[in-house]
């Protein structure tokens, strides 16, 4: 049982919906049945009255003077209609007299004259029961098993001689019946042919929404927060709302995520950052130190040339550490001037080298016109790395565009350049050190930057747009000093 | 339409002359048919009896038209019509050959006939005393009962003879009934209490044997008819009746299925056929007149077709003495 | 002046680079006192004049 309310909306919406329908359609069918059936036994006992009434006034002389052949004749008449005839013709009539017993009848054999009724058997003995309290002047109604009976008073001026019985066999109305019937329950397989695909169709448009909703939920909960359901549902009735709350709730979700992710990210290029500056501070003194000494073992003289030349290598390895830790130590607080418009010229100058080689065209395209208060270096070293990466990664013959903005309080800059796009996975690890995706390069570049670019108290983001990637650094920046 | 108008009020002129002693509302419908203007104390169920009624005005209607026109002596036409009364000694609802026997009468009396129809024979002997009717067709019974009243016109041939029987009738179903003693505490359906076969005969039957027919059946009824007590037995409504020959033989052969539901157990001895009769005040010339017409009916072919109808042969001059065995038994009854 | 009254009072915490430093000042001639603390330093020019102090941090 439980299986059935187990199943998904899409067949029980539709499933529960028919089942409805047709215990709705079967409910309306059978009232409109008893009601056909009580009309037309209520037809019968009608027109069964009437015709009881109108040969009880005819029976009523006969009785008087005792003509039994009379009355016979009387009573027999409604019974020798042609066959065919579609009117309901009773089964038997009785005449009975004041003490119940037949008169005549017009089934001799089963009712023979002077009898008592209740010895026909049957539904008389009841009948005769019924009668015997029925008032004086009263049409009486008895249903039998088989048949049905209806009896009224042979009676004139208010002299009441007998009764009349008038009985119908049951079976004389149910072809009617049945045909009243059949005609209901082919209306009932109408409206059934013509309702059920409605509801199966309104029950699965329903339930289609509802359950891509249900698949999507249980993919978020799977920690897969998808977009909202493809469905198309326009309308503004709880369905909709609730739609609109998930898209609202998956949103929330995504910028969560987002936010989790960047935040994680930034928290951990910033211990980087700062194990890499102790790591730098700590190799630099001892550096110095070697490279002073070695300056002194090369001055004091009187070296031979293989010392001179071990002495020469070890001082070149030291040279080459001490710039890499150079690299590394960002140092922000040192004093600048301000950048400022010619800073971009001298930009494309130095780059031109490059850009030449990789025969990549460099646009400038900027609105400074007075310069920022930014330290002139530091920015300077933002975009000559920004741009050198650009080249690098750009194709050949192709454009680096470089966008500089002054807005209020901001400095915004963006690069764009087509060409390899950066892959998924460097993309994640885009700003950490040693994270290059160049087969040449210290892998510092953008680490640099973008420890130069946090010190500032900005953001950069790269960004794959189609064929483009983008890198856009926001730099905070006050009026100019 | 004219002339269907007139037509009417002659036919209801003819109605006025028949209807003495008619008390029923109902006549207005058969007034086309004098002989049939007792109809309204057999109500019958349904319309097509009402149109089919409706239907014999028109026909009588047009009948009397086509007779008026087409009679060869309109002095004839105008002569106070032969009042016939007519009662169940035959099966009486052979209406077709009735008016065609009535029109062969006009036509050789050369005058106007009537058929006066009458229910039961008191009626009918009513009618005939009053002088409200001027010949009839009875049962023997009443001739004999009413000796001297009326004088005997012609006797009905049938079979080649002059006389009937009486039938014990029983339903087909009952096998076991031998004889008319063995219907004790049953019903009993009998013709008319003027009738001979269908009355007289079997209580005559019943006081030979040594029993008293007022107490020897449980119920007893009159159908006022020899034919409705053949219907009477045959439907179960009585387990015996009693009928004349004549009419259940008839019905054996035009309505062979409800003959074939009764069985006849007995035949009595033969009575003398029922007689027609005349008042006693009738003119000599109209006496003389359908006495001629019905001895030589048989010797044309209208007459002999219309007597096949009748199941009969013909018609004799007869003689009282042919009903000596039905005085007698009046007497033993009358002797008790 | 004097080479005994010219001296170099240099401040360095680094072991290896105030041993190199001072190797050098020797070297060029130059006297050289080293102090890998600032406070010993300030101490030592209270007690006596020095015409430059060299510091590294």
């Amino acid at each position: 049982m439980r299986r059935w309310f187990d199943l998904s909306f899409r067949y029980k919406v539709p499933l529960w919906g028919s089942a409805l329908i047709v215990i709705a359609a079967l409910a309306v069918s059978a009232a409109f049945m008893a009601q056909a059936y009580d009309d037309l036994r209520r037809d019968l006992v009608d027109s069964s009255a009437s015709l009881g009434r109108a040969l009880a006034r005819n029976v009523f002389p006969a009785m008087l003077n005792d003509e039994v052949w009379r009355a016979f004749e009387i009573i027999r008449a409604p019974l020798s209609a042609t066959p065919g005839d579609s009117t309901v013709q009773p089964e038997i009539l009785l005449a009975l007299d004041q003490r119940q017993q037949v008169f005549v009848a017009t089934d001799p054999v089963a009712a023979p004259l002077s009898i008592q009724m209740s010895e026909i058997g049957g539904d008389y003995p009841a009948l005769a029961r019924q009668l015997a309290t029925a008032p004086e002047t009263a049409t009486v109604e008895h249903i039998g098993e088989q048949h049905l009976y209806v009896a009224v008073p042979i009676a004139d001026d208010g002299m009441r001689l007998g009764t009349l019985v008038v009985v119908h066999s049951k079976d004389v109305f149910l072809p009617r019946f049945w045909s009243v019937a059949q005609r209901g329950a082919l209306t009932g397989l109408l409206v059934l042919a013509l309702l059920l695909p409605i509801n199966w169709y309104w029950g699965r448009r329903m339930a289609g929404p509802l359950v891509d909703l249900a698949r999507s939920i249980d993919s978020v909960s799977e920690g897969v927060p998808h977009t909202p359901p493809p469905t198309d549902y326009p309308y503004r009735d709880e369905l909709g709302r609730l739609f609109d709350a998930y898209g609202l709730m998956v949103r929330t979700l995504q910028d969560k995520n987002r936010l989790e992710k960047e935040m994680i990210r930034s928290e951990r290029l910033a211990a980087i950052g700062r194990l890499s500056a102790g790591v730098a501070h700590e190799i630099n003194n001892p550096l110095g130190g070697m490279l002073v000494a070695l300056d002194n073992f090369k001055r004091r003289g009187g070296h031979d040339q293989r010392t001179l030349k071990t002495v020469a290598m070890i001082e070149r390895g030291l040279s080459q550490i001490r710039d890499t830790v150079g690299a590394m130590l960002v140092e922000a607080k040192v004093k600048s001037r301000d950048f400022g418009p010619q800073d971009l010229d001298d930009l494309v100058t130095l780059l031109a080298a490059e850009a030449r080689k990789r025969k990549v065209t460099i646009d400038i395209d900027s609105n400074l016109s007075e310069e920022v208060p930014l330290p002139a270096t530091l920015l300077r070293q933002i975009l000559m790395n920004l741009l050198l990466n650009a080249i690098q990664a750009s194709d050949p013959s192709a454009e680096v565009h470089c966008t500089v903005r002054r807005t209020d309080g901001a400095v915004v800059v963006e690069t764009f350049n087509t060409g390899r796009p950066i892959p998924e996975e460097v993309m994640s690890h885009l700003f950490e050190p040693f994270a290059t995706g160049k087969e040449n390069g210290s892998g510092l570049g953008l680490w640099v930057t973008y420890q130069i670019v946090s010190q500032l108290g900005g953001q950069i983001v790269a960004e794959r747009l189609e064929e483009t990637t983008r890198f856009r650094v926001v730099l905070p920046a006050g009026e100019s000093a | 339409m004219k002339n269907h108008e007139n037509s009417r009020t002659e036919s209801a002129r003819w109605a006025w002359n028949g209807a003495v002693g008619t008390e029923n509302g109902c006549r207005a419908r058969s007034a086309g048919l004098p002989w049939r203007n007792k109809t309204g104390k057999k109500l019958i169920w349904g319309y097509e009896l009402v149109t089919a009624t409706r239907m014999k005005t028109w026909i009588a209607a047009v009948l009397v038209l086509l007779f008026g026109a087409l009679a060869p002596d309109a002095g004839a036409a105008h002569q106070a019509p032969v009042r016939i009364g007519l009662t169940a000694t035959f099966p009486n609802d052979q209406y077709r050959a009735l008016e065609e026997w009535r029109r062969y009468l006009e036509r050789r009396l050369e005058r106007p006939v009537e058929f006066v129809r009458r229910d039961s024979y008191a009626e009918a002997m009513d009618l005939l005393r009053l002088q409200k009717i001027d010949f009839a067709w009875v049962c023997e019974y009443p001739f004999v009962f009413f000796k001297g009243q009326m004088k005997l016109l012609a006797i009905p041939l049938y079979r080649g003879r002059p006389y009937y029987q009486s039938y014990l009738i029983v339903p087909a179903g009952d096998r076991s009934t031998r004889s008319i003693t063995q219907l004790e505490g049953t019903v009993f359906a009998y013709a008319d209490p003027y009738s001979n076969t269908g009355y007289l005969s079997p209580r005559f039957d019943l006081q030979q044997a040594g029993y008293d027919p007022q107490q020897f059946f449980r119920k007893t009824i009159f159908t006022w008819s020899h034919r409705k007590t053949v219907e009477a037995v045959a439907s179960g409504l009585a387990q015996g009746g009693a009928v004349s020959s004549h009419v259940w033989e008839t019905l054996s052969t035009v309505k062979p299925e409800l003959t074939a539901a009764t069985r006849v157990v007995t035949t009595s001895a033969e009575f003398g056929f029922p007689p027609f009769v005349a008042r006693t005040g009738i003119g000599a010339a109209v006496f003389d007149d359908l006495q001629r017409v019905l001895l030589t009916m048989s010797e044309d072919e209208d007459g002999r077709r219309l007597l096949r109808h009748l199941n009969l042969d013909g018609f004799m001059r007869g003689d009282p003495a042919l009903y000596d065995r039905v005085d007698s038994m009046i007497r033993s009854f009358s002797a008790q | 002046m004097t080479v005994n009254t010219l001296r170099i009072c240099l401040v360095e915490d680094d072991e290896l680079m105030g041993e190199a430093l001072s190797e050098r000042f020797e070297m060029e001639g130059l006297a050289c006192d080293w102090h890998p603390r600032g406070k010993d330093a300030l101490l030592a020019l209270q007690r006596r004049r020095l015409c430059c102090q060299a510091t590294r941090c």
